[in-house]
Formats: C-alpha cells, structure tokens, sequence
C-alpha cells in the first residue's frame, strides 16, 4: 500500500526505492511465523519444568523452618539464612554421626577422581588396540565388550560381590574403583574406538613407517589428538560415577559411602523434625558437582561429541 | 642406491585375492609409476613394499636386503601419503623430526637433514607452524620433507597430489620430477590414477588393472604401442578410437569394419594373424588426419566441436559411431560439415578380439 502511495506521490528516486523494496534485494527479511512461535513456547515451557523445581529448590534452603511451615512455597524467604547450607555440610545426622555432608564429599572425591582416570586410560588403550592393531578376535573381543553395555547392573552385582570378596577387596576403595572402571568401560571403548577409527588410518601408517612402535604412537600421536573424545568421556564419567547410590551402597563399604548415600541417609532420616531446608541445601551440595562440570565443560562437551559425530 | 624387487607377492583381504604372483622390478634411480583405476590393487602393492600390510606370498627385496618381514622403518623407505598424514598436534618441524628422534639420531645430524629437506623445498620459513596453518601445498612439501629427512634410498608416494587443485597439481608434479633429478640416486615408485601424472613423470610405467600388470614400458611405449586393449583404452584423453571388424585377405591384409575399410600393408606386426581373424582396431585421435594426403580417406559428418584452447577435438560420426579427433586449435571445423579423415596405417593398433592382446 504505502509503496504505491510513494510510487504515485513521490519524485524519482522515491519510485527507485518503491520498486528495490519490493524486488527480493540482499537479505532475506526474517519474519515471526507460527512454527517459531511454537518453538519458542516449547522451549520456554520445557525450561520452565526443570527451573521451577530449582527455584523451590533454592528459595526453601535458605528459609527457616517456621517460615516453610507457612506453606508458600514459591515465595522468596522473608529472612534469608545460610544455617541450612552449614547445617547440611557439617551436622546433618546420618543414623547415628551427625557430620553432614563433608565426609561423604570426601569419599565421593575418593571414588570419583582414581575411577575417571583409570577407565579413561583403560579405555583409550583399549580403543586404540581394537582401531590400529588388529588381532585374532578383535571384533568378537570388541562385540562382547558393546554386549556388556546391555546388561542391567543388577545383574551382575551379586557374582560380583563374590568375586570381590575372595580377593578382599569386598567394600573396600580400590573394590568401588574397580566396579567403576569396569563398568566404564563398554561405553568408553566404543566412544574411544570410534574417534579412533574416524581418524585418517595413514596417520598411523605414517608413523609405523617413521619407526613408531604401539606406544610410542599411542602417547606421541593418538593422546595429544583425543581432547574432545577425552573431555566427553571425563564428564560421562565424572558425572555417572558422581551420580552412582546403587555401586556405592553396595561397593564402597560404610567408611567411603559416597555423597549420594549419605545423602540419602539423611534425608530419609524418620526420626526427629524433617528439616526440609537442610534437605534441599544437601540436594543441592550432592548435585553441585556434576552441574558445575557441566557448566565448565559444556562448551567442549558438545564441540566433542559434534566431532566425533561429523567424523564417524 | 637401491633396486627394488618384488618377486612372486600375493595379497589377499580375507577369501579376495587383490595381488597374485606379481614379479616386480625397479631398477636403482628409476622413477616408476604405478598406474591404474581405483581397486587395480596400485594401493596394495606399494602398501606391501612399505610393509604396512601383511602379504600371503612372496619376497619383496630392497637393495641387496630381503625386506619380506622386515618393519616399515628398517626398509630404506620413506612414504607419501594422498591426505598428507600430517601430525596434527605437531609443527612442520616437529613432523620432520618424529622418525629420526625416535631412531635416535644425533641433534646435530637432525638439524643437518632437516635443513636439507627444508632448503630442497622451500619449507624454511614454515617450520614453525602447525599443519592446520598450512595450505595444501605447503602441506605435501612438508610432507615429502617427511620422506626426505630420513635419508633413505626409496621414496613411495601414494597418490600424492590427488588431493590438490589443479594449478597446484602441474606445480608440484614439475617440482617432483625435478626432484628426483636433484637426488640423482633416489628410487621411486609412485601410485596414481592420473594418466597425466604417468606420462609425465615416469621412467616405467606399470599400468595395473584387477591386480595385474598389464604392461610395464616407457610413457612412449605404453601411449603409442599399448600391449593390449586395456592398455590401449585406459591411456589417453580422450580415449582411443575404437573399431571391431576382422582382417580379410585381399591381396594381402585388410581390416574391414562397419564403414571402414583399411589396408594393413606396412602394419608392424608383433603378433601372427589369419585372414578372418576377428580383431579390434584403436586409432588415437591426434593419428587420424585431415590435412594433406589422406591415406584410407573416409568421410565424416562432424556432430560436436570442442575447442580446448591449444588444440581442438571433434566429434565426428563415421558409419554410425561416434569418432574423436584432435585437430589444431585455430581449427575452424564447425557442426554438420563434412569431414575427409585420413587413416595412416602406421599409427594403427590392432588387438585380437578375444585375447586383446596387441597383433
């Protein structure tokens, strides 16, 4: 409308640029359309779902108690307190030790750090060997290994027990780092054996014909080009074994049970006051590990996984 | 100085045989071309020399050394590979040092021979950079520097400049041959499908299909006397001419095809050959001629012409098949005139139809 107006009104150049509006001239010009609108609330809502629960989350450890028993629970606190926060991290009762949260930290550093390192460097082996040096049963030793990736934990948790046992290391910290790595290992292996696989194979030959042996290609070639697959594989692992009650309350034995258990512990506590605050504080202590992981790294997680997608 | 021998290789991949009872010789100082299509088993053979693969039977000899189970780095070899094969996480420098640091050469030796390589193909002022800072280019001399560091007396090269543009390409290949002159002493033995980079290049050439040698000569001899069909179709651009008919005998030898008719007085046999033998006959384009005397003259309707700058090629169709001829590029030949070719039957190839070998 308004470019006829111009058009019929207006001097020369105005019907110039009457008409360059309206030929389709350089960018094309982005409307809303219903679809992105679409989009849009979806993502808003599905934000939204695991937000709100944080929120709750946050608001209520940093409220006293008589302020929670109030009920509002979407409200901010009135009086803003961290003794949750201390109480979760130092005196929280777990049955009959009231230390919180700190020694079961301490444990979950104990596990978590050995265990991610040693499956990694398993693993990475492992890929390596199974990509580069082909042996009788590779693929079968290979197959066996994805098959282990299928089989529920629960399965296998009570022959392990045995087998741990008679070689003492039954609720023991190498025991729990033993569990982990081996439970690591399917997945890594395929995540590391398809990198590897992914890279030109005349990278390799190159370096048998310089002279490089298994090694020597291995540390001086293969590791220094396996950052993106190392930093996905560190945060599945960090995050999985961080996250793991079921090996730890199984695995660890009582004097290295993992954050995740003592939490529990203490929020299943069913003696006494259930102190919410304190709960929701330790929740948020246990989870902060692998959230902040996830922060720091995000970025190279999905650099990571992108490379090895475009690759594979 | 060092020959190369292969004698009696065979490889398989699992039950298909790529390579069987290949003989093989590569005299010292020679720049050998493997030649052939993608699966001609061109990779496999130079693989099996490097010994980066296990072969089934057969000696493979290197200098006056059976190599046959030797290690990739204990056979007097260095290797180019098409995709470079560059160590990413390592400088042009660092990528020139791997091998000789992990044989424990002495420093200074180290610094002697990289700046050799270095100065021999201008790589001196990118040794610093990583290979993800490279151009192509620059990335294959560094990765011949590679192979020359080592101070060996074979040089493989598998399809080296395939992976490079065009412009590129003729640049580096009159830089490789140059090269192997400077070395004087240096053997080669290089893969590529590119007919081009053959001629150009090679000594010998070993054309190669489905894991044979089909005929191993000079670039003169493989173009103008082809040992049989294969060859004969393979090399050339555009390809030869191609005619089946039988030879009929009228006064002496004559091939008679559909609409074309020439008498083979003068041909020079290798081969026996009967009267109503059924043979195929290749003529390549830049043979047939269109200026002068015209001997076997033939006329032809020209359907296409494409001009290419130098020289021109044109279409023409002659009995109902289509026939290319390279002409020069002033040529002012257009579509729909006739054409008179002449045939002259001392360019002629003649193969037997059945066995295809050369007559």
């Amino acid at each position: 409308m308004t470019a006829v107006d111009i058009a019929v009104e207006g001097p020369e150049e105005a019907r110039a640029t009457a008409t360059r509006a309206s030929e389709p001239r350089g960018p094309k010009p982005r409307r809303l359309s219903i679809g992105r609108i679409g989009i849009y609330a979806f993502l808003l809502v599905s934000a939204l779902f695991f937000l709100v629960p944080l929120y709750i989350m946050i608001v209520t450890s940093l409220k006293g108690m008589p302020e929670i028993r109030l009920g509002h629970l979407f409200n901010l606190p009135a009086e803003p307190t961290i003794q949750p926060w201390i109480d979760a991290w130092l005196h929280a009762c777990t049955g009959r030790d009231c230390n919180g949260l700190s020694p079961g930290f301490a444990n979950s550093m104990k596990i978590t750090i050995p265990s991610v390192l040693v499956s990694i460097v398993c693993a990475s082996i492992n890929g390596y060997a199974l990509t580069y040096w082909p042996y009788k049963g590779a693929n079968l030793l290979f197959g066996l290994l994805i098959f282990g990736a299928f089989v529920p934990y629960q399965v296998v948790i009570y022959p392990l027990i045995i087998g741990l046992s008679t070689v003492g290391l039954f609720a023991t910290l190498p025991g729990i780092i033993i569990v982990h790595t081996i439970f690591g290992m399917p997945i890594l292996t395929l995540l590391y054996r398809n990198f590897y696989a992914a890279l030109p194979v005349e990278l390799f030959k190159a370096a048998r014909v310089d002279g490089a042996g298994f090694w020597q290609i291995f540390f001086r070639i293969m590791i220094p080009m396996s950052v993106p697959i190392t930093t996905v594989a560190m945060i599945l692992q960090v995050t999985g074994i961080w996250n793991d009650f079921l090996f730890g309350v199984v695995f660890a034995g009582r004097s290295y049970w993992p954050m995740t258990v003592q939490l529990n512990n203490i929020v299943n506590t069913t003696q006494g006051v259930r102190e919410y605050n304190v709960n929701m504080a330790a929740t948020i202590l246990t989870a902060a590990v692998p959230l902040a992981v996830y922060f720091i790294s995000g970025r190279w997680f999905v650099r990571g996984i992108a490379a090895g997608a475009v690759k594979g | 100085m060092a020959s190369v021998s292969i004698r009696k290789l065979g490889v398989s991949f699992g039950s298909f045989q790529v390579l069987r009872d290949l003989d093989l010789e590569v005299a010292a100082g020679e720049f050998i071309v493997l030649l052939g299509a993608s699966g001609c088993g061109k990779s496999t053979l130079l693989n099996a020399i490097a010994g980066l693969l296990d072969i089934d039977a057969g000696q493979i000899w290197i200098g006056e050394k059976n190599v046959t189970w030797e290690e990739p780095a204990h056979r007097g070899i260095g290797m180019v590979f098409q995709s470079y094969a560059l160590y990413p996480r390592m400088t042009a420098e660092g990528n020139l040092t791997f091998g000789l640091k992990i044989a424990r050469v002495p420093r200074d030796e180290i610094e002697r021979r990289v700046k050799f390589a270095s100065e021999l193909l201008q790589i001196e002022p990118i040794l610093k950079r990583r290979p993800a800072e490279l151009s192509g280019g620059q990335r294959q001399r560094v990765a011949i520097g590679r192979a020359l560091v080592r101070d060996v007396d074979v040089f493989l090269f598998d399809e080296p400049l395939s992976n490079l543009d065009a412009k590129l390409r003729t640049e580096l290949r009159v830089e490789l041959k140059r090269l192997h002159q400077r070395l004087g002493k240096a053997t080669m033995i290089y893969v590529t499908h590119d007919q081009i980079e053959a001629l150009t290049l090679a000594d010998r050439i070993a054309v190669m299909h489905a894991g044979v040698i089909q005929q191993l000569d000079t670039p003169h001899v493989i173009y103008h006397k082809p040992a049989n069909r294969f060859v004969a179709g393979f090399v050339g651009s555009p390809n030869m001419n191609f005619r089946t008919g039988r030879i009929v005998d009228a006064d002496g030898p004559v091939f008679e095809g559909k609409g074309i008719r020439i008498p083979l007085a003068g041909y020079p046999w290798i081969n026996g050959h009967q009267a109503g033998q059924e043979v195929e006959l290749g003529l390549r384009p830049e043979h047939i001629a269109i200026h002068g005397d015209l001997a076997n003259r033939h006329e032809a309707e020209v359907e296409l012409v494409e001009p290419m700058g130098p020289e021109t090629i044109v279409w023409c169709r002659l009995a109902g098949e289509t026939l290319s001829v390279r002409v020069e590029g002033e040529s002012d030949i257009a579509a729909g005139a006739r054409l008179p070719l002449g045939f002259p039957v001392e360019r002629v190839n003649l193969f037997d139809a059945q066995t295809g070998l050369r007559l």
